[in-house]
């Protein structure tokens, strides 16, 4: 820095004084620069506190204008008298430099500050940004919220409808199937009878034309005899087929009957449970009812055994015992009845 | 050999299997019961002045309005034992009676007496029970009464209900602006009513505490809705609610330290319970539609009635948390639901589906079935005795208002006798001391 300095008084041609001028300058500035942030700390690094900084900026624009107008000045004495060109020349570089330093440091302090501006409205920007996602989060989460508890809400009703709907349809198809089961029992039964009207009807046609033929002809009495050992054939056949559904029928008559007599106790509760062994003549007469599984109540059981006794006989058995013995033999000579009362209010 | 045996096996399990099918029990689950005749001979009375009450009379209707059973006349009994040993089986099995009970009354000295009854088997031929109650002239109700109970638990096994009390409202209308209404409580059957309160204008929704020493009600008399609690004992007077709006429909917590009510402060009805110690309320209910009429399952759980699927229904809510569920699905209108203290019956005001007119039913809560009781067309405010097994409702007959006593096996019904021309919003105590 020094040998530079002394080489400028050497090469006096004017043109170059101000280049060398120049060059001085930024290099006095460079190292003033790095003087002041090194050891003079009256510039605190700016801190992004916008205030702060426009204070600093606003003290140093005054100072800025005199010090041109000095340097103008400065400019003007530069052809004065050689001798106190240097010490001028290196004043007004100094201040020069001082003034670059400052202007310098007006710059960074105001970069700073624009800088701590940016940062700041960039943090009120972001945080107003925040804020609204977090609003818009709360907004969607309630939403969501609501959407969900409507939803379960729905659910929930639709599932209490559904429910409802489901119990509706069950207690629509048990009736409907109570009522195919009840036409198809009094289908069945029909059949039977007519099927039963139909065959005495051809029995004693057939019983007829027997006679007409016996009293014609004896040597047809073999034919006869053919045809009746057919007639048996069938009837059992036709037993058979339609024993299953006679039965079912048969179990009614007798649960209706029954059902008639029953006079519970007051101790009786609905899901109480007795079992009785009924014992019948094929004419249809009860002739004994016995427990077979106690209730635990000794009233309740009473109330069955009763039921069943005061029933006395059942009409409709005969005709069944007549018609097809076998059937009533394996179901209803002897029989257990289940007592299991639904109907109470206890 | 194995598989021969395994075959062998299977015939004889198909053998088995044939022969259970064919042996399978019939099952009978409905029966044409008819009430118990029983024979309640007047009772012996060694005393000087005639009794003021018949007791033996009071016993018989008393059994009577159970449904259950089905006092004989007086006038077809062969003879009038007062003494268990005095019965004899053949007088009471020819007139059809199966179970006999006899009494004796003694007078003890002053207005002191005591009873002596028995209950007699026809069918048994002996004594079932043979018991003594003492009291004073002016008990005879209450001893017939207790003997009503003892003779019901012999018999049915069901703890008798015949000694509770029954509060209700009677109006008494002067002239178009000038009605009295009082705050009646009586024995079950409308006999030896009492006036607790007394006001110009109307007095809803009375309810006993469980402990039977408190009434909560709904009282207009500083012309808008205020609940109050009432000490029966003391006549103690306490204003629990009086919020702005609506507040009705008061219902004890079965353990007496809360109370549920009707609320209309937040917009709309909905259901609240109080702290009754602390005053403390907190909200149950929260819909747009009306929730009302809040009447305790247990202490946890509140059953009301809210017309948030359309019409109204009733609904399930326990206070810990979770949604309603709904209770009622047969008829599209069940409203005022009160339950049996076992809480397996549930009594309400039904509407059958396309029927206009609203009746009372039950409905077993287990099996979920559904029975209208009544046959009456504008029935309101059911309640139950303690024991489930008779139910008073409030109906309209020329005009005025009645109160009707019904077994909840629907056999057993009358109306409430009473001075008053116009009765209203019956309920039940509960068991008494």
């Amino acid at each position: 820095m020094s040998t530079r300095y002394q080489y400028r008084p050497a090469a006096s041609e004017r043109y170059s004084s101000p280049l060398l001028k120049a060059v001085g300058l930024h290099l006095l500035v460079a190292i003033l620069l790095f003087a002041s942030f090194s050891s003079a700390p009256e510039f605190e690094p700016a801190k992004p506190i916008v205030q702060a900084t426009l204070v600093q900026l606003d003290s140093m624009s005054p100072s800025t204008t005199p010090t041109d107008q000095k340097i103008a000045g400065e400019a003007q004495q530069s052809r004065s008298p050689r001798a106190d060109e240097e010490a001028l020349e290196k004043q007004r570089e100094q201040q020069q430099a001082a003034e670059a330093a400052r202007a310098e440091q007006a710059e960074q302090a105001r970069q700073a500050q624009a800088e701590a501006q940016r940062k700041a409205a960039e943090a009120e920007r972001q945080a107003e940004a925040e804020a609204e996602q977090k609003a818009a989060d709360a907004a969607a989460a309630a939403e969501r919220r609501q959407a969900e508890e409507a939803r379960k809400a729905a659910e929930a009703q639709a599932a209490r409808e559904r429910a409802a709907a489901e119990a509706e349809r069950k207690k629509a198809e048990e009736e409907a199937r109570r009522k195919a089961q009840e036409e198809a029992r009094r289908k069945a039964a029909e059949e039977a009878e007519r099927k039963a009207a139909q065959e005495a009807e051809r029995r004693r046609e057939q019983e007829r034309v027997a006679r007409e033929q016996r009293e014609r002809e004896a040597a047809k009495a073999s034919a006869l005899n053919e045809l009746l050992g057919e007639e048996t054939e069938f009837q059992q056949a036709q037993a058979d087929r339609i024993g299953d559904q006679v039965a079912a029928s048969y179990d009614d008559v007798i649960r209706r009957y029954v059902s008639q007599q029953w006079r519970r106790p007051p101790t009786a509760r609905n899901g109480m449970v007795v079992e009785v062994r009924l014992s019948m003549l094929p004419t249809g007469q009860i002739t004994d009812a016995v427990v077979i599984r106690s209730s635990g109540d000794p009233g309740f059981d009473q109330s069955a055994v009763q039921a069943v006794k005061n029933v006395g006989r059942i009409p409709e058995m005969q005709q069944l015992s007549s018609e097809n013995p076998a059937e009533f033999n394996r179901l209803y000579r002897q029989r257990n009845l289940r007592f299991r009362p639904e109907d109470l209010s206890f | 050999m194995k598989r021969f045996s395994q075959v062998l096996l299977g015939l004889v399990a198909l053998c088995v299997c044939q022969l259970l099918l064919a042996q399978e029990a019939i099952e009978i689950t409905k029966g044409t019961d008819k009430a118990t005749p029983i024979a309640v001979v007047p009772f012996g009375w060694q005393g000087s002045a005639p009794l003021s009450e018949d007791m033996a009379q009071i016993v018989g209707n008393d059994l009577r309005n159970s449904g259950m059973f089905a006092p004989l006349e007086r006038n077809n009994m062969l003879s009038y034992p007062v003494r268990g040993e005095e019965i004899n089986a053949r007088d009471w099995r020819m007139i059809g009676a199966d179970y006999v009970v006899v009494g004796q009354v003694n007078s003890t000295g002053g207005e002191n007496l005591d009873l002596t009854y028995s209950l007699y088997s026809v069918a048994r031929e002996e004594v079932l029970l043979s018991r003594s109650i003492s009291g004073t002239r002016t008990q005879l109700r209450d001893i017939a009464h207790h003997l009503s109970d003892e003779v019901f638990k012999e018999l049915t096994g069901i703890q008798g209900a015949f000694g509770t009390k029954i509060l209700y409202v009677a109006a008494e209308r002067f002239s178009v602006d000038n009605t009295r209404y009082t705050l009646q409580r009586s024995d079950y059957d409308g006999a030896r009513a009492v006036t607790l309160l007394q006001s110009r204008e109307p007095i809803l929704s009375p309810s006993y505490s469980p402990d039977g020493e408190r009434i909560a009600y709904v009282s207009f008399e500083s012309r808008r809705p205020e609940i109050y609690v009432h000490y029966i004992r003391t006549g103690r007077r306490e204003r629990v609610s009086s919020f702005e709006g609506l507040n009705g429909a008061p219902a004890w917590s079965p353990d007496g330290n809360r109370l549920a009510f009707v609320l209309s402060r937040d917009g709309n009805p909905e259901i609240y319970v109080m702290e009754l110690a602390s005053k403390q309320l907190r909200r149950v209910t929260n819909h747009f539609s009306i929730d009302t009429e809040p009447f305790w399952m247990d202490n946890n759980t509140i059953v009301f009635t809210s017309d948030r699927g359309g019409r109204p229904q009733i609904y399930k809510q326990s206070l810990g948390s979770g949604s309603p569920e709904r209770l009622t699905f047969v008829g599209n209108y069940n409203a005022n639901a009160k339950l049996s203290v076992d809480g397996r019956t549930m009594v309400m005001v039904h509407r059958q589906e396309g029927y206009r007119n609203f009746q009372i039913a039950t409905q077993d809560l287990e099996r979920g079935n559904l029975r209208v009781l009544t046959e009456t067309s504008l029935d309101e405010s059911p309640t139950v005795s303690p024991n489930g097994a008779m139910l008073i409702y409030a109906t309209r007959q020329q005009g005025r208002g009645v109160l009707m006593l019904v077994s909840t096996n629907g056999r057993a019904r009358s109306e409430i006798p009473t001075q008053f021309t116009d009765l209203r919003v019956p309920s039940w105590s509960p068991y008494l001391p």
